[in-house]
Formats: structure tokens, C-alpha cells, sequence
């Protein structure tokens, strides 16, 4: 393995899509992945802190996109197939609830291209680091939570009132100590981000967040879904019945104010008259349907214009809806990009032998099930996932990497050798489980059969078989680290920096080390180094040797095989002011979506299309 | 008539009751449960197991298994049904969304169906072992031997290709409320579910009628000197019709659970694609519920049914 | 279910009669079947092609239907771009999987999403097809038997009871019933199978009773029962032989509907995994059946032809077997 291309190389400024993924529900259940964070530690310290930069997007060969002047008005129906388990973003564990929350309620930052990481101002106007412990946020004056709409009607709620710096300090401290109004300990999933604050102080518009330790990460997160700004008196007041879905719920200063929500079938919000930010959002009104898991269904809304613009994970159908509608609609490449992995239980016999986790990792042909899956869309992904291109081992580099190379056979040769060599035909029956909501996708039914055909044509055997399971089966299986070896999606990109996303996957205390892996020299205090570094060469070099050691070990059984992308087909006459279309808004940046798309009625893509109307407040 | 009347009710709430432990029975076999389940979005290391003992508890999981059978018994009998773990609303809210479409869909569905198997069951039998025999049968038994998923699909793509008409598949809109609209979603799914119906309420009326036919009083009709038609249709049709509507009636009960695939396909929100779901959730009440009301229906139809039959043919005795 | 059910009941009267045995007697009566029941006989020569394929499959099929074909690809490049990919997603790779190609000299019927060869899948998935409709049928049949005879038999309590039981399995939506049973345990072959036939099982429960019941009540079996013969041997000498004919009815139109169940059970993405399925051939197909219709088209070519074929053969064997429909 030559990294030393790579690492020398300028590292180039447009960066993958980075990360997350959503989408996906298969029947039923969100198979929503990878954008929830983990339970863990999120870097320290200064990344691009300053002030609001645009969205500096060089892409290169981007599609070049009509320079429209937006239009405002009008209302945008989208689809949306999850599952929401409750209204409260602080205690959602599955994350698709905050897509619908984003457009409603505000953040401290917000990324204005994920891609990159680039943070602009949400409710924080400006914000500076002082000191790599130190962050300080000046708060954007004459902020008020929305005045109209159930949420404010609700007459827990204080609709109209002023955001106070006690709102601010109230949802830090709500968190960081993870308890309910009444005392009782709650499932609060960014406890462990904001137990990193020692101390937040207040002092007239500036709110000050002293870190106990440098953490390089953290100001990222702030612009992180989940760290969604709520009302105390709403919030407290609905929060033993949080997960009762309904719009009466919830209360923002977001661009959307949120007028209807029943799961499962459909979620209205109409434009905050009062949103702080004057040109934003275009919309009247905004629409999720509800109800969609099926590509006929898809494609009869979309060819009828019933819905504007929608996204599968399963590309087959996506690109084949625009390849029949080709002169009228657009494929944007970004939306999702989801991680996929092969999960071998190193702790469990036969896999404690690392020779079979190895060979396994050697035989998988990442860039045929890219093909098979995903119509060519994705890349193949070493340790940390393209998205993250920064921190990830190049293309380039991969291209020789054991498990990656280009002469696949060389691969092949040695998994064999290695498979034979620690007797791996002798162990009977191997099952493969892939998730039934991936399986369920219209495109993806026969997962199991074409890992089960691509091992047992490796190894020469006929032992593989494939199954599906539900993740009900799963993930239990993966908490007692005794499971079958598993394909699927995978949470391994949460903000474009990689090094907590590492930490969380390997480090030996993190609650998803599923693994076992305990490398505390190697690993974990070379990537808790590498946290506290502003000075990212040396950070770079840190989690280039923390990738070299996972990659020689077969990566331990979390075999991180490829990241695809499931664009988002929509007709001409849906734009947008986001990033260009190649680069990724998506789950991350869930916000940008209601932010940033504007429809032009006049757009010859439009004939057909009856105008939806929206109630009024 | 009376006694028989009582009789089959109660047999009929032992049944019920057999059906409810036998759902109840299988969802707690099935692996995994919802609480779980419902993180299935979820960062999986993110969820610790004090989280997923909450929710059991929350859910009322963590109750023995009996206790938890005899809740749900208890509470069925007294008519309530308990609330979806997914939605949180009552059961009945849930099925009362449902309901409504299904029926819609699985009448039309017995329209179309017996709307194509009448004439062909009926020239069929006529003229049987003879060409028009041959080839309708034949063109009936072909056409409706394939998946209705498969047909379904072909035929929305020309609906699509040729801008046919519009597909309201987001819109939902039911047969009262907007009559065209709601024809116009439905007409795939009932033509594709209703062909695909045909072959066996066809077959029905052919062997019926082919028995009606050597029937004496037929005979006795032709002997008479009566015209081949008004013998068909007079006597024979009348006769034959008998077993076929009951087994509509029937038909229409066994369709509202088991139009899945074509409330998938073409987003009907009804009972089976909620069942569907409900089983993949592991949403214990809302399954439970489901197929008890469905249950209901198909043994009730049934009851009616033979009651009516009773009614329509003295020759009928009550077993 | 009621309606096939209903289908079959209006054979079951005691108007049945015992008919000649020995193979003489079953080739003639075959002779006479393929000649007076040309339809009967098509569906007979259909299952019987596709049974052929079945057991030819490695020698007919050309290819494994695993076997995913690649191709060294020119237009490779190293870390496409993002609008690299959206101009040609086959830049990737340096090996291109041949998707969705259309028919050709090397590909027969062309080949699937996963490259594979739908020729070959076609083949192969007839085995599927015939194993489930026949294990169902067979399962389903047999227990109908064991079921129905019993409770025709001997009536009373026992017949009471296994009633109730049977009324709850046909009261419980059927493709409800597969899901749950199907899911209880991974869903194999062999599952599917036994979860099937136990689908079944009410309704050939119920044929089986009646015609036991009508049976019963012959004269013949009376005088039997009269001069002292064992419930054993009536059933054997004097029951099982007359519902003989309503069992290879049943057995035979069964088959084409268990087909397009597995059929649809592979749609819902629940049908038994590690086996081709043309069920599920049609659904990865469908949503764009206008662009890519191979694998639809022949797959689901596949599954009405052979079901098409046990249901002429299920129709003719019950004409021929029932003396009231056939006027002789």
C-alpha cells in the first residue's frame, strides 16, 4: 500500500457528498441509516470557524445549471416514506423525523454544503474559537419562535415570543444532563456531544461553550440535525407524549411552520412569515407524501406530476423513470450516500480467525455489487467512506489496496489461499443476513443470492447461503457481538470531519464497537490525539495510520465495502439555489432542501402539473 | 332456523377466539419485537438496551406472556382492540381508515370479475367441448394465469405512455366523495384483481350450469318444446346462479385482507397493506386487530351467506 | 380461497361411481382423455415441457443462473467525479457487468439488473415453480385426507372441533396466515412449502369431509358397515377409492394457484431466498417494463404458461372425472 501519493497530494477543495443517507424505508420501517451519530465523542476544536462563508463550490464538471433567477410562491410536494417515532429532535434515535423538523425549527449553525463542511449562520450570526476549548457564538438579535399555526395554538406553547438566551441555554443543559421535566432519565442520543461542554455562559448576545477537552469536531456539530433549537414550555409540556405524532407538537423559528403531520400518510408545513431570514424560504407551502414504498406507485406520481421531485434508494427505478422522461426531468447525484459494510462477528468462533475475516474482506467485489445495486452509482469506500475525502484513503491509492484493486483476480487469488489455508470450507453453512428493508426495495431483492453467488465463486464452495432478517433480529444480535455476518447500510458518516465517526466505529469503549476491537495504543489514543490537532497534516497522518492498521487486519470484521449515491429525480421546473447538482445536500443538511428549492411554473416541464393548494393559517 | 341462527354465532365467536390466540401466538413466535423495531432508522450503536427497556416497558412488553394474552382477550371481548404501537391511535381509528377502501376495492373487484365470468362461464357450459369453449377458455384462463403484479404493471405503463388518464394515487379519494377521480385510481387494481378473480367464479358457473343442464326439470322444458334460450336463461342461469353469488359474497370477504399487492402498487390505503405493515413493525395491536376484524367479516359473510342461501333454496337442510 | 372451494364442492354428491382399476383401464382412459380433451391435453404437454426444463435445467440452460458476466471495461477511469458518473455510471468499474442487455446469440432472452442470464434464470426458476406447487399441493392433499376423513368419518365431537379449526385457518386472510408463518422461521424452500400447504389445508379439508359424508351415506357402505367390516377397511375398500377422483382435482388445480402465490410472496420480498424465483424475476423487473421488459416479459411469460397449463389440466381432469358434467 502506497499512500504516499496521497498524502503529499493537495487535497482538493470539492469533497465527496458527505454523508448520510436517508431514505431508504422499507416497508414500514425506516431503514434510515447512518445519520444518526453515535452515542460518542465528537471532535474539539476549531474547523472553519470564522465568519458565514458561501458555499465555495468549485466542482468540477458540475452540470451546469441555468443561472434562474429563483421565483417565489407556489407549493412543492415531495415524498417522503419513513418512519417517525417521536416530535421531540433531541430524543430521536431514528433520524428521519429530523428531515421534517429541519425545515421547522432552527440550529446554532447550519452547513450551507455539507460536502465540504462549510458552516454558515443560523441562529448564531457569528461565531469565533477563540482558543481550541473555547467557542463563542454571537446570537442573531429579534429571532421569534412562529406566531401562527397549531404548534403555536397549542396553549402549552408561547407562540410569538422572542428567542432569549435562556431557550439556548436551557437546550444545552437539557441534553447534557439527559433528563426529563420530571426528573426522569430520558433517551437523550447527544448526551455524550454535549457532556464535552464544561461550562455554556451567557453575557448579553454572545453565548460562550467552554470544552473540557480540545475537540477539533465539535463546532460541526453544532450544525448537526440533532442539535435542533426547541421551546422549553412546548417541549416540556408535550414530552411524556412525545411520541404521539402531531403537528400541535411542535414549535420553531425555522422557515416552515408546520400545519399538519399525521404518520403515514402526510406532512404540510406553510412559509414563516416571520423567519429571520428575509428572502427564504420561496415556497407557500411545502407537502411530504406520506405514503410511498412501492415504484409503481412512485412512478405514477411522478409521471403525473402529482408529486415534484422524489428519491429512492434503489437507483434502478429513479433512473429508468428519467430515462423515460428525459428532456422534462433532472437526476440530482447527491441526496443520499449511504455507507455499505459487511459485518463479520470477530468475536465468534469461526471469526476469531482472522485469516477468514481477511479473506472475506479480499473476495468482496465492491465494484460489481456497485454495478448490480446501485446502476454504477457509488464509489468503493476504505475505513472512512469517500464522502469524507479528506480523511479518506484516495481512489487512486485504493486502486492497489488489497480488497480494492483493480485486478480483481489478485484479490481473489489470496482470498482463496487464506480461505484454505484456516480450513474455511470445513465450516459448513455460512448465512449472510441483509436487512428485509433493503431487501424489500424494488431493486435489491436478490442481495442475498448475489453475495451468496460471489462468495461460494471466491472460495469455491457451496456453503454461503443468504437469508433476510429484520432489524429487530439484528441489532439485539450485534449489542451481545454474536451475530451473522451481515450486508447492509451502515451509520458511518455523521459530519464531513471523520475523526469522531472513527472514534465511534473503532475505538475499544465505544458502545458500537460491535467488534471488540481493542487496539488502545494503535488505535484509540492515536485517534484521540488526532481529535485534539488543529493542525490537520499531522490529524491526516494520525487516521492514515489508524486506516493502514484496520485495512491489515481484514478491518476487523467491519468491512466497509463501497458509499452509493440515490439520486433525486425531479421535473425542470424544480430548481434550487443549494450547492451544484453533483454535490450532496441530504440528510446532513436536510434543512437545505426547504431552504434552497424554489419551482418555476412557467418552465415548459410544468404542462400537466395542477398547481397544489395549500390551507392558510 | 332460529336455533341454527344462535348455533352458528356461537361457533362463530369460538372461531374468533381461536383466530385471536392464533395471531396472538404467532407475532410473539416472530422474532423481534417492536421496540426495537422502531429504531430500525436508527444509529444502531445509539441505541443502548436501557432504551429498548423503556419502550418495552412503555409498550407493555415486559408483562408475562399470559397476562399479556389474557389483557388482550379480556379487552377484545369488551370490543376494545387497544391502540397501534406505530401510530399510537386506537385500532379501530386505524381500521376505520381502512376498511372503507378495501371494500370499495374488493366490491369492484367481484364486479369486474363476475361481470367477465358470467357470459364466458355461461357460453362455455353451452357449448362445451366445442370451439367457443375451447377458445374462451382457453383466452380466460391464459389472460388470468399471470401474476396480477405483472398485468398491473404493463398496464399502468400505457396508461403512462399513451397520458391516458390521471392515476390519483396521492389524492386517496374515495368512490362518494369524488366518484371519477376514485374510478380512475381504481380501475387497474379492479380490472387486474377482478380477471385475475374470473377463473374460478368462470369455472363455478360452467360446472353449474353443466349440472343444471341434465337436470330434469330442463328436460322437462325442452321436452316441452321450449326454445334453447329461454331454457338457458330461464331455468338454467337461475339455478346455477345460486352457489355463484354465494361464493361473491364470499369472495368480496376473502378480498378486503388479501388485496396486498395491489394496495401496494397503487398506494390504496387499505387493510391489507396496513396488515402488511403492521406485521413488519411488530405492531402487536394493530395486527391483532386487523386480522380479528377481518376474521369478523369473512365469518359473518359466511353466516349470511348460507343463511340467505337457506332461504333462496328450500332444498337446503341444516346440517 | 371460498371460491375455488365452491368450485370444486358441487363434484362431491353421491352420485359418484367406482370406476374400472388397472393399468389397462388407466392407459385407455388416458387414450381417451388426450383425445376427447384437446385443452386437457395442451396443459398436460405444458407442465410436462416445463417439468422436462426442471429436471434438464444444467444441460438446457446453457448457463448457472449465478453467473454474473463481465466485461473488461475501456471508458475505466480512476475516482470518476460525481457528473462523471451521472454521464456514464459504467465509468467506474474496470469491469462491466453486462446489465439488461436485450436478447442476443450469447443471451437467449437477454440479462438481468445483476447481469446474470435471464435465459438461464428462466430455466432454472421452473424447478422453484414446480417444486412449491406440487410440495403444497401434495402437503395440502394429504392432510386434507388425514383431516377431512376423519372428521367425515366419524363426525360428532371430533368432527365439531377439527371444524372450528379448520374455520379459523380459512377465516385468518390467507397471504396473512403465509407472512406470519413464513416469517417465523427464515424463509426456505421448504418453508415456503409447508407454510403453503398449510394454507391449503381448509379447503381440501372441507372436500374431503363432503365427500366422505356422501360416501358414508351409499347404500354400499352401509351394507359394509352392516355385515361387520372395520372402519379401517371402509375406509380403505369403500371411502379412500371414491375420493380418489376429487383428490387428483383438487391436486391439479391447486398447483397453479400455489405457483402464483409463491409468485406473489417473492413480490412482497418474503418468498423463500437462495432459489430463482420468476416471481421475484417479474417484480425486479416491472417498474420499468417500457425500458428494460426482458426479464419481466419472460418471467412472467413463464409463470402464466405453466399455470395456464395445470389449470387446463385441472379443468379437464375434473370433466372427465365427474360422469355428471362429461354426459356419459
Amino acid at each position: 500500500m502506497s499512500h504516499d501519493n496521497y498524502w503529499t497530494r493537495r487535497i482538493r477543495r470539492r469533497s465527496a457528498l458527505k454523508g448520510a443517507v436517508f431514505g431508504a424505508t422499507g416497508i414500514g420501517a425506516a431503514a434510515l441509516v447512518g445519520c444518526g451519530d453515535d452515542d460518542d465523542s465528537k471532535g474539539s476544536a476549531t474547523t472553519p470557524g470564522g465568519n458565514a462563508t458561501a458555499a465555495g463550490t468549485t466542482a468540477a464538471g458540475a452540470t451546469t445549471k441555468p443561472a434562474a433567477t429563483p421565483k417565489a410562491g407556489g407549493v412543492w410536494v415531495t415524498q417522503s416514506a419513513n418512519v417517525y417515532e417521536t416530535v421531540d429532535p433531541h430524543r430521536t434515535v431514528a433520524s428521519p423525523v429530523l428531515q421534517v423538523l429541519g425545515g421547522v425549527q432552527s440550529k446554532l449553525l447550519r452547513f450551507s454544503n455539507p460536502n465540504t463542511g462549510d458552516l454558515v449562520a443560523d441562529l448564531a450570526e457569528k461565531w469565533e474559537t477563540p482558543d481550541p476549548t473555547t467557542i463563542v457564538l454571537q446570537i442573531r438579535q429579534g429571532v421569534t419562535w412562529q406566531a401562527k399555526g397549531p404548534g403555536a395554538s397549542n396553549p402549552a406553547a408561547k407562540g410569538g415570543r422572542p428567542l432569549t438566551m435562556d431557550d439556548l441555554l436551557w437546550n444545552i443543559e437539557r441534553q447534557k444532563a439527559g433528563l426529563l421535566a420530571d426528573g426522569t432519565k430520558g433517551a437523550f442520543g447527544r448526551k455524550s456531544y454535549w457532556s464535552k461542554v464544561d461550562t455554556a455562559t451567557v453575557s448579553g448576545n454572545s453565548l460562550t461553550l467552554k470544552l473540557k477537552a480540545p475537540d477539533a469536531t465539535f463546532l460541526q456539530g453544532l450544525a448537526n440535525e440533532f442539535n435542533q433549537i426547541v421551546q422549553k414550555e412546548l417541549t416540556e409540556a408535550v414530552e411524556a407524549k412525545a411520541t404521539e405524532i402531531s403537528a400541535d407538537k411542535v414549535i420553531g423559528t425555522g422557515p416552515y411552520i408546520l400545519t399538519e403531520w399525521v404518520p403515514g400518510k402526510t406532512i404540510s408545513a406553510v412559509k414563516n412569515p416571520n423567519y429571520f431570514l428575509k428572502d427564504r424560504p420561496y415556497f407557500e407551502a411545502m407537502r411530504w407524501v406520506q405514503t410511498f414504498e412501492d415504484p409503481t406507485a412512485y412512478r405514477i406520481a411522478f409521471e403525473q406530476k402529482q408529486i415534484d421531485s422524489f428519491s429512492d434508494p434503489s437507483p434502478d427505478t429513479t433512473v429508468a423513470i428519467f430515462n423515460a422522461n428525459k428532456a422534462t426531468s433532472s437526476l440530482r447525484y447527491s441526496g443520499t450516500a449511504n455507507t455499505v459494510a459487511i459485518y463479520l462477528p470477530r468475536l465468534q468462533a469461526p471469526w476469531t480467525d482472522e485469516r477468514l475475516i481477511k479473506a472475506i474482506h479480499l473476495a468482496a467485489d465492491r465494484r460489481q455489487i456497485i454495478q448490480q445495486l446501485h446502476s454504477g452509482l457509488g464509489k468503493v469506500s476504505g475505513p472512512v467512506s469517500w464522502l469524507q475525502e479528506k480523511w479518506a484513503i484516495d481512489q487512486k491509492t485504493l486502486e492497489t489496496t488489497p480488497g480494492y484493486r483493480l485486478k480483481k483476480d489478485e484479490d481473489l487469488k489470496e482470498a482463496k489461499a487464506l480461505w484454505d489455508a484456516a480450513s474455511g470450507s470445513t465450516l459448513g453453512e455460512i448465512t449472510w443476513v441483509v436487512p428485509d428493508t433493503w431487501a424489500s426495495r424494488a431493486g435489491w431483492g436478490s442481495t442475498p443470492e448475489l453475495l451468496t453467488a460471489m462468495f461460494n465463486k471466491a472460495f469455491g464452495t457451496t456453503q454461503f447461503k443468504g437469508k433476510t432478517a429484520n432489524y429487530s433480529q439484528i441489532i439485539p444480535a450485534w449489542q451481545s457481538k454474536k451475530f451473522d455476518p451481515f450486508f447492509g447500510w451502515i451509520p458511518n458518516v455523521e459530519i464531513p470531519d471523520a475523526r469522531a465517526d472513527l472514534v465511534s466505529a473503532l475505538s475499544s469503549t465505544s458502545p458500537a464497537n460491535f467488534w471488540g476491537i481493542n487496539e488502545p495504543d494503535k488505535i484509540d489514543a492515536k485517534l484521540q490525539k488526532a481529535l485534539t490537532l488543529t493542525d490537520q497534516g499531522e490529524a491526516l497522518k494520525l487516521v492514515k495510520e489508524v486506516q493502514d492498521l484496520v485495512l491489515e487486519h481484514g478491518q476487523y470484521g467491519r468491512i466497509i465495502m463501497y458509499n452509493y449515491i440515490a439520486p433525486t429525480l425531479r421535473w425542470n421546473y424544480v430548481h434550487d439555489t443549494g450547492p451544484s447538482a453533483d454535490e450532496g445536500w441530504n440528510f446532513l443538511a436536510s434543512s437545505l432542501a426547504p431552504l434552497e428549492t424554489w419551482i418555476d411554473p412557467s418552465d415548459p416541464s410544468a404542462s400537466g402539473r395542477t398547481a397544489p393548494t395549500y390551507k392558510g393559517l | 332456523m332460529y336455533e341454527y341462527v344462535v348455533r352458528r354465532v356461537l361457533l362463530n365467536i369460538f372461531v374468533l377466539w381461536i383466530v385471536a390466540t392464533m395471531v396472538f401466538l404467532a407475532l410473539r413466535v416472530l422474532p423481534g419485537n417492536y421496540a426495537v423495531q422502531q429504531f430500525a432508522g436508527a444509529n444502531l450503536g445509539s441505541i443502548d438496551p436501557e432504551t429498548i427497556q423503556i419502550a418495552e416497558k412503555e409498550l407493555g412488553l415486559d408483562k408475562p406472556l399470559l397476562q399479556q394474552y389474557g389483557e388482550f382477550i379480556g379487552n377484545a371481548a369488551r370490543l376494545d382492540l387497544g391502540e397501534s404501537f406505530r401510530s399510537k391511535r386506537s385500532v379501530w381509528s386505524e381500521i376505520g381508515d381502512a376498511l372503507p377502501y378495501s371494500i370499495e376495492l374488493g366490491v369492484l373487484i367481484v364486479l369486474v370479475g363476475f361481470s367477465v365470468a358470467l357470459p364466458v362461464g355461461l357460453i362455455s357450459a353451452v357449448k362445451q367441448d366445442r370451439w367457443p369453449d375451447y377458445v374462451l377458455r382457453g383466452v380466460a384462463i391464459g389472460a388470468l394465469a399471470s401474476p396480477v403484479f405483472w398485468t398491473a404493471s404493463i398496464a399502468v405503463i400505457i396508461v403512462l405512455k399513451f397520458k391516458l388518464f390521471n392515476i390519483d394515487v396521492i389524492g386517496q379519494p374515495h368512490i362518494w366523495e369524488d366518484p371519477t377521480g376514485a374510478l380512475k385510481w381504481y380501475v387497474i387494481p379492479m380490472f387486474a384483481g377482478g380477471l385475475a378473480s374470473t377463473a374460478n367464479t368462470m369455472r363455478l358457473l360452467r360446472s353449474q350450469m353443466l349440472e343444471v343442464l341434465r337436470e330434469d326439470y330442463v328436460r322437462t322444458a325442452r321436452a316441452k318444446g321450449l326454445r334453447e334460450r329461454p331454457v338457458i336463461m330461464g331455468h338454467a342461469l337461475r339455478n346455477a346462479m345460486l352457489p355463484v353469488l354465494t361464493v361473491m359474497g364470499l369472495t368480496v370477504a376473502t378480498i378486503v385482507g388479501s388485496q396486498i399487492v395491489l394496495e401496494q402498487m397503487f398506494n390504496i390505503p387499505g387493510v391489507g397493506r396496513l396488515l402488511f405493515q403492521s406485521i413488519f413493525l411488530r405492531d402487536y395491536p394493530l395486527t391483532q386487530g386487523l386480522v380479528l376484524v377481518t376474521t369478523f367479516v369473512i365469518v359473518t359473510t359466511n353466516l349470511v351467506v348460507d343463511i340467505l342461501y337457506a332461504v333462496l333454496d328450500p332444498r337446503v337442510r341444516y346440517i | 380461497m371460498s371460491a375455488s372451494d365452491a368450485a370444486v364442492l358441487p363434484l362431491i354428491d353421491d352420485a359418484w361411481v367406482s370406476r374400472p382399476t388397472g393399468w389397462r383401464a388407466v392407459i385407455r382412459s388416458f387414450r381417451r382423455f388426450i383425445a376427447t380433451k384437446r385443452l386437457g391435453a395442451a396443459g398436460l404437454a405444458i407442465a410436462l415441457f416445463f417439468f422436462m426444463l426442471a429436471l434438464g435445467a444444467p444441460v438446457v440452460a446453457r448457463y448457472s443462473p449465478d453467473q454474473v458476466f463481465e466485461a473488461p471495461n475501456p471508458d475505466y477511469k480512476t475516482n470518476p467525479s460525481i457528473s462523471d458518473l451521472a454521464k456514464n455510471p459504467n465509468v467506474g468499474s474496470p469491469m462491466l457487468v453486462g446489465r439488461q442487455l436485450s436478447p442476443s446469440g450469447e443471451h437467449w432472452f437477454g440479462t438481468d439488473n445483476a447481469g446474470r442470464d435471464i435465459y438461464a434464470r428462466v430455466v432454472y426458476g421452473s424447478r422453484l415453480s414446480l417444486i412449491v406447487g406440487f410440495g403444497a399441493s401434495i402437503l395440502a392433499v394429504a392432510a386434507g385426507v388425514v383431516l377431512g376423513v376423519l372428521s367425515g368419518f366419524y363426525k360428532g365431537w371430533v368432527d365439531l372441533v377439527l371444524q372450528r379449526f379448520i374455520d379459523a385457518l380459512q377465516a385468518f386472510p390467507a397471504i396473512v396466515l403465509l407472512l406470519l408463518l413464513v416469517q417465523v422461521s427464515e424463509p426456505s424452500v421448504r418453508n415456503t412449502v409447508i407454510a403453503m400447504g398449510i394454507v391449503g389445508i381448509p379447503l381440501t379439508t372441507r372436500l374431503v369431509r363432503a365427500g366422505v359424508l356422501g360416501i358414508s351415506a351409499n347404500d354400499y357402505v352401509l351394507a359394509a358397515r352392516s355385515v361387520g367390516a372395520s372402519d379401517a377397511r371402509i375406509m380403505a375398500r369403500h371411502v379412500l377409492p371414491n375420493i380418489a377422483a376429487i383428490l387428483l382435482i383438487i391436486f391439479s388445480i391447486g398447483i397453479g394457484a400455489y405457483i402464483l402465490f409463491e409468485a406473489t410472496i417473492s413480490f412482497l420480498g418474503v418468498g423463500p431466498r437462495n432459489v430463482v424465483s420468476w416471481g421475484k424475476m417479474v417484480q425486479e423487473g416491472r417498474a420499468a417494463i417500457d425500458l428494460h421488459p426482458w426479464q419481466s416479459i419472460f418471467a412472467g411469460g413463464a409463470i402464466a404458461s405453466l399455470v395456464v397449463g395445470f389449470n387446463l389440466l385441472g379443468d379437464a381432469l375434473r370433466d372427465w372425472l365427474d360422469p355428471r358434467l362429461t354426459g356419459r
